[in-house]
C-alpha cells in the first residue's frame, strides 16, 4: 500500500499547497516525514527478502495497474525524496508563488510513481504529466530563453512519447497486455519473436528522448542550461533518471543490453566532448548530465549483478552531486552577476563561502575523489563490468570528466566576502552530507562484501590516476578551441536526430539478438 | 490498414515540424503526430464487422476491443494539454518577438545581450 | 539555398525510411487477437457497466484516468497562470444580437441537459465525464457569446470556480483514498456492482463521471474565460 500512497498523498499535497498557501512550510516538512516514513516501510520490506507488489485497485495482475517496490524502483524513490527535500529547503526562503509548489510536488509524486509502476501506459501519462510540469517550471520566470529552451523541450517530449505509444500499440496488438512482468513471462515463453524487434525499439527509442541520451535528448543542454537552479537541479537529478529508469525495468523484458552499452558509450564520450568546449558553467553541467547517463546505461547494459548494483549506485550519486552542483553554481551565477566561466572568476570573490564550499564537495564528487559518492559508486560499476573494452569507457570519460571540470579550479581556490543563507547552507549541508557519507550508507544498504572490495587500492590508485591525467589533459589542451556542430540542437534538425537513433536502436537490438 | 495510414500521418507530421519555419505549423503538425499514434492505437483493436463495445449482458454481436479506446481517451486529453501550454507560450514569443517564424526568433534571441548574465535567483 | 535543399532532401529521406520501416516491421507479422479478448470477455463481470470502455477507464485503469485529470489541471492553472501576466489586448466585443439571444436561449439549455445525460448515463451509454464536461462548457460560451463576457462573470466568480475545481480534484483524490481506511487498496470499488443496464450498476463509475464532468466542465470554461480576459472580451 505505500507504493500508491505515496504519489497519491504527493497529490493530495499539491493541490493543497495552492490551496492553502500560508500553510505551505509546516505542510512541507509533514509531508516529507511522511514520505521518509512510507519509504522506510518499504525498504524494510524489500529488506525482508520479497518486494511489495500491488495492482491498484486490487483488480487482478495483469489487467490492472502494478506497482512493485523492489530495488530498481526504492533506489530511485529514495533519491527522489533526497532530492526533494533538498530543492525544499533551498527554495524556503525564496519569493516564488504557490503555483510553484503545486508543480514542484505533482513533479514529485510522478516520479515516485514512475520508480514503482510496471504498466507501460501508465509510465506513457506519468511521463507526459512530468513533461508537463517540467516544461511549466523551465518557463517559470518567462524569459524567452527558457521559454524556447521549454518549447523545444516539449515538442521532443512529446515526439519521443508519441513514438513510445506506437510501440505501445504493437506491444497490445500481439501480447493483448500492458503489464511488463505478463510480457516477461510471455516472452520468455517464445523468444525472438519479430514483432518484439519493433516494439523494443519503438519503447526505447522513445524513452530515451526523456533519459538524457545524446542522441535523443538534444533538448537537454538548453533545458536544464537555462531553467531556475532548483529545477535544473530537480530536472538533472531526478527527472532524467526516470527515463533511465524506464530503461532499466525495460531491460529486463527486452534483449537490449547490447543497445544499452553502445548508447551508453555514445553519451558519454559525445557529452564529456561538448562540455569541454563549454565555458557556460551551467550548460557545462547540462552536458555531464548527459555524458553521466553513460555510466548507467553501461552498467545496466552490462547485466552482471555487480554491475546493475553500481549503476544504481551510480543513480544516486550522480542524483546528489548534479543537484549540489546546479543549486551552488545557480547561487554562484546570481551573485556574481553570470554563469559564464569568465564572469564567475571576475567576480568570484562575491561568492559565499559556504557556497564555494559546497561547489568543491559537488566537484570532487563528480571527479571521482576517492572515498566520496562517485568514486564509490563508479568502482562499483568497474567490478561489475566484464570486459577490459568497456572499463576503458569508463576511464575514458572518467578522464573527460575531470579535464572539463578543471576550468573551474580559479573559483573554487578564492577568498570569500559575504556568507550563504541558512536555508540554502541545510541544502548544501544535505546533500553534501550524503556525498561523503556514501560509502558508509552503501555499506550498509549495498552488501558490504562489494562496498569493501570497492574501496580497494587498485581502485583509488586508478582514480587518483585519473585525476591526474585529465588534469595535465586540461593544461595541455585548454588553448585549443574547437568547432563542434551546434546546428544539431535546433528545432529543426533534432526530430530527424532522433529518428536516426531509432534507426540506431532497431540494428542494435537485431545484433543483439 | 488503418495502422498503415497512420505510420504516413506520422511520418507527414515530423517532416512538416522538422520543415516549415512558421511555429503555430509546427505545434500543428505535432498535434498531427500525436493524432498519428491515437489512431494507430485506436486501429489496433479493430475486429472484423465489430460494433462499439457497449452492450447489454443479453444482447450478441462481435464487440470492439475496449482497452485502446480507453488509453486513447487518456491520450487526446494529454495532447489537448500539451498543444494548450504550447500555443501559449508561442503567444508569449510572439508577443515578444512580433513574428512567429522559428528561424528569426532564434536570431532575435542571439543578438540580445545575454540575459543569463542578470541573476536568476 | 543549398543548405535548404541538402536539409529537405534529409528529411524526407530519413523520415519515409522511418515510414517504410516500421510500417514493414508491423505489416509483416500478423498480430494475434486472441489474448486481446481477456478485456472484453471480463470487463462486463467484473465492473458491472455495460459501456465496457467506461468499465476499463474508471475501474480497471483508474489510476489513469487520475493521472490524466491531473494533467488536465496542471494544463487549466498553467494557461490561466500565463494569460493573467501577459498584458492583455482589448478588442471590442461582439455587437449584442437579438438572434444569437434567442437562440442561445435554447441551445445552451439543451448543452446543459446533454452534459447531465452524458456523466449520469456513462456507463451505460457512450458518453462519459470527459465529452460531458466540454459540452457543459461549450453551452456556457454560448451564453457568453450572447450575452458579453462580463455579465456571465458577475454571475459565475471565476475565483470561485477555481477554488471549486481544486476542492473537487480533492475530493476526487479523497474518495480513491477511502479503501485504505477499510485495509483495501486506495482506488478499489467499494460499491456494488449491481445489475448491468441498470441506472445504478457499476459500481463507483456513476460517482466518478459526475465528479469528472463537473471538474472538466469548470476547467475547461476556466480556460475559455482566462482567454477571453486576454483578448478584452469576446
Amino acid at each position: 500500500m505505500p507504493l500508491i500512497l505515496l504519489p497519491l498523498l504527493r497529490f493530495v499535497f499539491a493541490i493543497l499547497s495552492i490551496s492553502f498557501a500560508r500553510a505551505r512550510k509546516p505542510f512541507t516538512i509533514v509531508s516529507h516525514l511522511v514520505d521518509a516514513a512510507l519509504l522506510s516501510q518499504l525498504v524494510l520490506t524489500l529488506g525482508r527478502g520479497i518486494p511489495e507488489l500491488i495492482t491498484v485497485g486490487g483488480t487482478p495482475a495483469g489487467i490492472g495497474i502494478s506497482m512493485i517496490g523492489d530495488q530498481i524502483g526504492l533506489t530511485f524513490a529514495v533519491l527522489a525524496w533526497v532530492l526533494s527535500v533538498a530543492v525544499s529547503a533551498y527554495t524556503w526562503r525564496d519569493q516564488l508563488r504557490p503555483y510553484f509548489f503545486l508543480l514542484l510536488n505533482l513533479l514529485i509524486g510522478a516520479c515516485y510513481a514512475l520508480s514503482f509502476t510496471t504498466d507501460l501506459f501508465n509510465a506513457y501519462l506519468l511521463f507526459e504529466l512530468s513533461t508537463l510540469v517540467s516544461f511549466l517550471l523551465v518557463g517559470y520566470q518567462r524569459r524567452p530563453r527558457q521559454i524556447w529552451a521549454s518549447l523545444h523541450y516539449l515538442v521532443l517530449s512529446s515526439l519521443g512519447m508519441s513514438i513510445f505509444l506506437l510501440g505501445i500499440g504493437v506491444v497490445y496488438a500481439h501480447c493483448g497486455c500492458l503489464d511488463l512482468a505478463v510480457l516477461k513471462t510471455m516472452l520468455r515463453a517464445s523468444p525472438g519473436e519479430p514483432w518484439m524487434l519493433l516494439a523494443g525499439s519503438l519503447l526505447v527509442a522513445g524513452i530515451a528522448v526523456k533519459a538524457g541520451v545524446f542522441i535523443f535528448s538534444l533538448w537537454l543542454p538548453s533545458a536544464h542550461a537555462r531553467a531556475m537552479p532548483a529545477v535544473s537541479a530537480l530536472l538533472s537529478g531526478l527527472v532524467i533518471k526516470m527515463g533511465v529508469v524506464g530503461l532499466f525495468r525495460l531491460a529486463d523484458v527486452f534483449p537490449i543490453h547490447l543497445t544499452l552499452i553502445v548508447l551508453g558509450a555514445i553519451t558519454g564520450i559525445l557529452g564529456i566532448i561538448y562540455a569541454f568546449n563549454t565555458h557556460d558553467i551551467k550548460k557545462l553541467l547540462a552536458f555531464h548530465t548527459l555524458s553521466q547517463i553513460g555510466y548507467m546505461l553501461i552498467g545496466f547494459g552490462a547485466a552482471t549483478e555487480v554491475a546493475r548494483l553500481g549503476a544504481l549506485s551510480y543513480v544516486v550519486a550522480h542524483g546528489l552531486f548534479k543537484s549540489l552542483l546546479f543549486l551552488t553554481i545557480g547561487e554562484a551565477a546570481a551573485r556574481a552577476g553570470g554563469s559564464h566561466l569568465n564572469t564567475l572568476i571576475e567576480n568570484r570573490q562575491n561568492i559565499p563561502r559556504g557556497t564555494r564550499i559546497a561547489l568543491f564537495i559537488g566537484v570532487l564528487g563528480i571527479i571521482g575523489l576517492p572515498l566520496l559518492a562517485g568514486f564509490d559508486a563508479k568502482a562499483i560499476l568497474e567490478d561489475g563490468l566484464p570486459t577490459m573494452a568497456l572499463r576503458l569507457i569508463v576511464i575514458l570519460v572518467s578522464v573527460g570528466t575531470v579535464a572539463s571540470f578543471a576550468k573551474l579550479s580559479p573559483v573554487l581556490f578564492s577568498r570569500s566576502t559575504c556568507r550563504t543563507d541558512r536555508s540554502r547552507i541545510l541544502a548544501y549541508a544535505w546533500l553534501g552530507g550524503g556525498i561523503i557519507l556514501f560509502w558508509p550508507l552503501s555499506l550498509l544498504l549495498v552488501s558490504p562484501a562489494i562496498s569493501l572490495h570497492a574501496l580497494s587500492a587498485p581502485h583509488i590508485v586508478e582514480a587518483l590516476a585519473v585525476i591526474a591525467v585529465g588534469g595535465s589533459l586540461y593544461l595541455l589542451i585548454r588553448k585549443k578551441r574547437f568547432q563542434l556542430p551546434s546546428e544539431i540542437f535546433r528545432l529543426e534538425t533534432s526530430p530527424l536526430i532522433i529518428l536516426v537513433g531509432f534507426f540506431l536502436v532497431y540494428a542494435l537490438m537485431a545484433l543483439g539478438q | 490498414m488503418a495502422a498503415i495510414v497512420a505510420f504516413i500521418l506520422f511520418g507527414l507530421g515530423i517532416l512538416v515540424l522538422v520543415l516549415r519555419r512558421d511555429l503555430v505549423i509546427k505545434l500543428l503538425a505535432l498535434g498531427l503526430v500525436n493524432a498519428a499514434s491515437i489512431l494507430f492505437l485506436v486501429s489496433i483493436g479493430d475486429r472484423p464487422g465489430a460494433r462499439a463495445p457497449i452492450q447489454g449482458p443479453g444482447e450478441m454481436g462481435i464487440l470492439a476491443d475496449p482497452l485502446p479506446q480507453a488509453l486513447v481517451l487518456s491520450a487526446i486529453v494529454v495532447n489537448f494539454a500539451i498543444l494548450a501550454l504550447a500555443l501559449v507560450f508561442v503567444m508569449i514569443l510572439v508577443e515578444r518577438y512580433h513574428s512567429t517564424d522559428s528561424t528569426r526568433i532564434e536570431q532575435e534571441m542571439a543578438r540580445e545581450i545575454d540575459e543569463e548574465e542578470t541573476p536568476c535567483l | 539555398m543549398n543548405k535548404l535543399r541538402i536539409r529537405t532532401v534529409l528529411a524526407v529521406g530519413i523520415i519515409s525510411a522511418f515510414v517504410v520501416l516500421v510500417a514493414l516491421a508491423f505489416a509483416s507479422d500478423q498480430p494475434v487477437p486472441a489474448d486481446s479478448q481477456q478485456y472484453l470477455a471480463r470487463a462486463l463481470g467484473e465492473t458491472g457497466a455495460s459501456n465496457r470502455v467506461a468499465g476499463i477507464y474508471l475501474n480497471y485503469r483508474l489510476l489513469d484516468t487520475l493521472l490524466e485529470l491531473l494533467v488536465f489541471s496542471v494544463a487549466v492553472l498553467g494557461v490561466r497562470h500565463y494569460l493573467q501576466q501577459s498584458e492583455g489586448m482589448s478588442l471590442p466585443a461582439l455587437s449584442e444580437s437579438e438572434v444569437l439571444q434567442t437562440a442561445v436561449s435554447f441551445l445552451s439549455p439543451l448543452a446543459l441537459l446533454l452534459c447531465a445525460f452524458f456523466a449520469i448515463f456513462g456507463h451505460i451509454s457512450p458518453g462519459g465525464g470527459f465529452a460531458a464536461g466540454v459540452i457543459a462548457a461549450s453551452g456556457l460560451l454560448y451564453v457568453a457569446i450572447a450575452h458579453g463576457m462580463k455579465a456571465t462573470e458577475t454571475r459565475l466568480n471565476p475565483w470561485r470556480l477555481a477554488l471549486a475545481e481544486k476542492a473537487i480534484l480533492l475530493l476526487l483524490l479523497a474518495f480513491v483514498l477511502v479503501p485504505a481506511a477499510f485495509g483495501k487498496i486506495p482506488l478499489s470499488d467499494l460499491l456494488p456492482k449491481g445489475t448491468p443496464g441498470q441506472l445504478l450498476s457499476g459500481g463507483s463509475i456513476l460517482i466518478y463521471n459526475i465528479l469528472i464532468a463537473m471538474k472538466v466542465f469548470i476547467g475547461a470554461w476556466l480556460v475559455i474565460a482566462a482567454f477571453a480576459q486576454h483578448r478584452g472580451e469576446l
